[in-house]
């Protein structure tokens, strides 16, 4: 915990720091509030915009942007029901009822202070669960990583896919084929590269991050027409008083948050909406629920916030990303030459208090940003899709061109994003593809690598860990095999049978 | 219900694309599996090929592509090509125009303007036939706010930032 207070005073008295972070988390809660632009989105931008700065300003910015972008989305989603990312979803459903009945700025308010309090629960966590989650994650050679990347990648295909399950384990394959292109790691060899040049040297994750977040969002919100605008009452600073009443509750969200952020792949999304559900399962004025419930708001909020910190733990010990916008956050770390994982208490020593230090100070200078900007930053909104939109592809273009200075690699992102634009159309969820393409690597060359140490496949799965992550790995394929469905759903309904006689 | 049929529809064929590309995968995979000496092991092994990887996608995507089929055939997807009259009227709709338009321009922003014309430029002129396509504002509008944006974002990144522009 020193090494944490002494990077919160290193980096709370230089004034450098301090302006970046007000202006980063002032341009997230403005991105997270603009309908179409997603956290993932913008960091997927920023990982190639901050190239060039130094690694701690670098996350100052991305890290900055990340917490503020998704309480950002909360505020659109009270004000005009449309939620500015989708972990705000679960916010709109009592935050806009509440808006209508004149309480904005009281929801905008209490979202706030639930945002604030939820990121530091996700911080505590990080900062407590993350070393211990290292000594364990030590035990992990190889076989396990490359087994838990790919049980990462799958679980992120079946929580995320809203359509069938199999669409995000088609999605999740394809993105691991994705990576295979270029040069292979192991022994030099060309794979799909067809004497190509700019395929041999293999397909960025930057590019292919920004064309499959950014350009559907651009094409479908070109479209995009914006309900009137509500007109903010009351006081944007919520009551202690208010507020105190929901501290369990709040409590309770951020545990459920943090551990949804720590499921690979699952992300901000879910943990708000599990953390809504609970809320909804054991609060005493469940007809509230849907209405302009106070509860529902906190519970979605802290939920989110508290995801980020969640998501981090396996970013940062096991170089698992926890959310989509960790996946990219994952891509900063590399480009940056950190490697997450096991040996980062090693090899970057602080870097985790460093990391924690950041999202402490933003949490706190989220409540100034966001009481500053609240009042005013909605006439953001008032900038038309039609405008917006086109700007944003021009940014996009420089964030994919920024990292490898290729023209190849803009030409990527939009041939990326366009196939993507019709794939979303078909409900193929976005986040297992880009996990597929960032964490494919990861799975070939340390599985291939296993095979060659332990000499086959059949040595390796003599290993406890990687057994059971095997299993896990069978099991979740098989739990989406209709007959074996129907079989254990028949089973589980006689054994409640006889138990009920 | 008829979306789901239509989902279903595209499911289909968007499978069948799929089965194909599999099975391109699959063949190019087994092109790079070929058998290695195992340090410690008596037989040559062909599971750290560089093809191992791409084969076992290749092959788990044949048996998804192979279940996304069956799955839309049983829930109502038929593989009906539409016909003149429903490509017209796709045609007809402004909406998708305009889809077609973007997608268009995206191109040639990007394959045609892109390396040829200096970056302020190529995004000037995108952003103004971006606007213009979904009539945003009016005309001066466009041009100044596609002006300002262009020199602004070109100067931002290109001079202050020091970040390289295509």
């Amino acid at each position: 915990m020193e090494a944490f207070w002494s990077s919160v005073v290193h980096l709370a008295t230089s004034p450098v720091i301090i302006l970046v972070m007000l202006f980063s988390i002032t341009v997230g809660i403005i991105v997270g509030a603009l309908p179409g632009l997603t956290a993932t989105m913008s960091i997927a931008i920023l990982v190639g915009l901050t190239y060039n700065l130094s690694r701690e300003l670098c996350f100052t910015v991305i890290m900055s942007v990340y917490v503020g972008a998704i309480y950002g989305g909360s505020i659109t989603a009270i004000l005009l029901n449309i939620p500015g990312t989708g972990s705000a979803a679960a916010t709109a459903l009592d935050g806009y009822p509440l808006g209508v009945e004149g309480q904005a700025s009281f929801a905008i308010g209490m979202t706030r202070t639930a945002s604030i309090i939820g990121t530091l629960f996700g911080l505590v966590m990080l900062l407590t669960i993350a070393p211990m989650l290292a000594k364990i994650a030590l035990l992990f050679t190889s076989v396990e990583l490359a087994l838990l990347a790919l049980f990462g990648v799958l679980v992120s295909g079946f929580v995320a896919a809203e359509d069938l399950k199999i669409k995000g384990w088609i999605a999740a394959f394809l993105g691991m084929l994705v990576s295979c292109i270029g040069i292979d790691q192991l022994h030099g060899y060309f794979r799909f590269s067809y004497d190509i040049q700019m395929l041999m040297a293999g397909i960025s994750f930057v590019p292919v991050m920004i064309g499959v977040f950014g350009i559907p969002q651009v094409l479908d919100n070109l479209r995009l027409v914006l309900p009137p605008r509500i007109k903010q009452t009351g006081s944007l600073i919520p009551k202690w008083k208010d507020f105190s009443r929901y501290i369990p509750l709040t409590l309770r969200s951020g545990l459920i948050g943090t551990g949804i952020g720590i499921i690979p792949g699952a992300g901000e999304d879910i943990g708000a909406w599990m953390a809504y559900f609970a809320a909804r399962a054991t609060s005493k004025e469940k007809g509230k629920f849907g209405k302009g419930s106070t509860e529902g708001i906190i519970a979605a909020e802290t939920g989110n916030n508290s995801a980020i910190g969640g998501a981090l733990i396996p970013l940062l010990t096991l170089s698992i990303p926890g959310s989509p916008p960790a996946a990219v956050l994952l891509g900063a770390l590399l480009l940056h030459g950190i490697r997450p994982g096991p040996m980062l208490m090693f090899e970057f020593p602080g870097f985790l208090q460093e990391m924690g230090a950041i999202m402490f100070l933003v949490a706190i200078l989220l409540f100034v940003c966001g009481l500053m900007v609240a009042k005013f930053f909605i006439k953001a909104l008032d900038i038309p899709p039609k405008i917006l939109m086109p700007i944003v592809a021009v940014l996009s273009v420089i964030g994919s061109y920024a990292i490898n200075i290729r023209i190849f690699d803009v030409r990527l992102m939009i041939i990326f994003g366009i196939i993507y634009f019709f794939l979303f159309k078909l409900k193929y969820p976005v986040a297992p593809f880009v996990l597929g393409v960032i964490l494919g690597p990861m799975i070939d060359e340390n599985l291939r690598r296993a095979f060659w140490v332990h000499g086959g496949l059949m040595p390796v799965l003599t290993r406890p860990v990687a057994l059971v992550l095997f299993i896990g790995l069978i099991l979740m394929g098989a739990s989406q095999i209709g007959w074996i469905r129907t079989f254990i759903k028949r089973k589980v309904l006689k054994g409640r049978s006889l138990r009920d006689k | 219900m008829d979306d789901k049929k239509e989902l279903r529809r595209n499911d289909l064929i968007a499978s069948l694309v799929l089965l194909a590309t599999s099975i391109f995968v699959v063949v190019d995979s087994t092109r790079m599996t070929f058998f290695v000496k195992i340090p410690g092991v008596e037989k040559e092994g062909w599971f750290v090929a560089p093809g191992f990887l791409p084969l076992i996608l290749g092959l788990g995507l044949i048996v998804m592509s192979l279940i996304m089929i069956s799955i839309a055939l049983k829930e109502g997807g038929k593989l009906a090509f539409p016909g003149w009259e429903k490509f017209r009227n796709y045609f007809k709709s402004k909406d998708e125009l305009i889809m077609a338009a973007e997608i268009g321009l995206l191109f040639l922003y990007t394959f045609v303007l892109i390396g040829n014309i200096h970056f302020a430029v190529a995004s000037f002129i995108y952003l103004v036939l971006a606007m213009v396509i979904v009539r945003a504002i009016s005309w001066y509008k466009i041009l100044t706010i596609s002006g300002v944006v262009s020199i602004a974002v070109a100067y931002l990144f290109g001079n202050l930032f020091k970040i390289p522009l295509p």
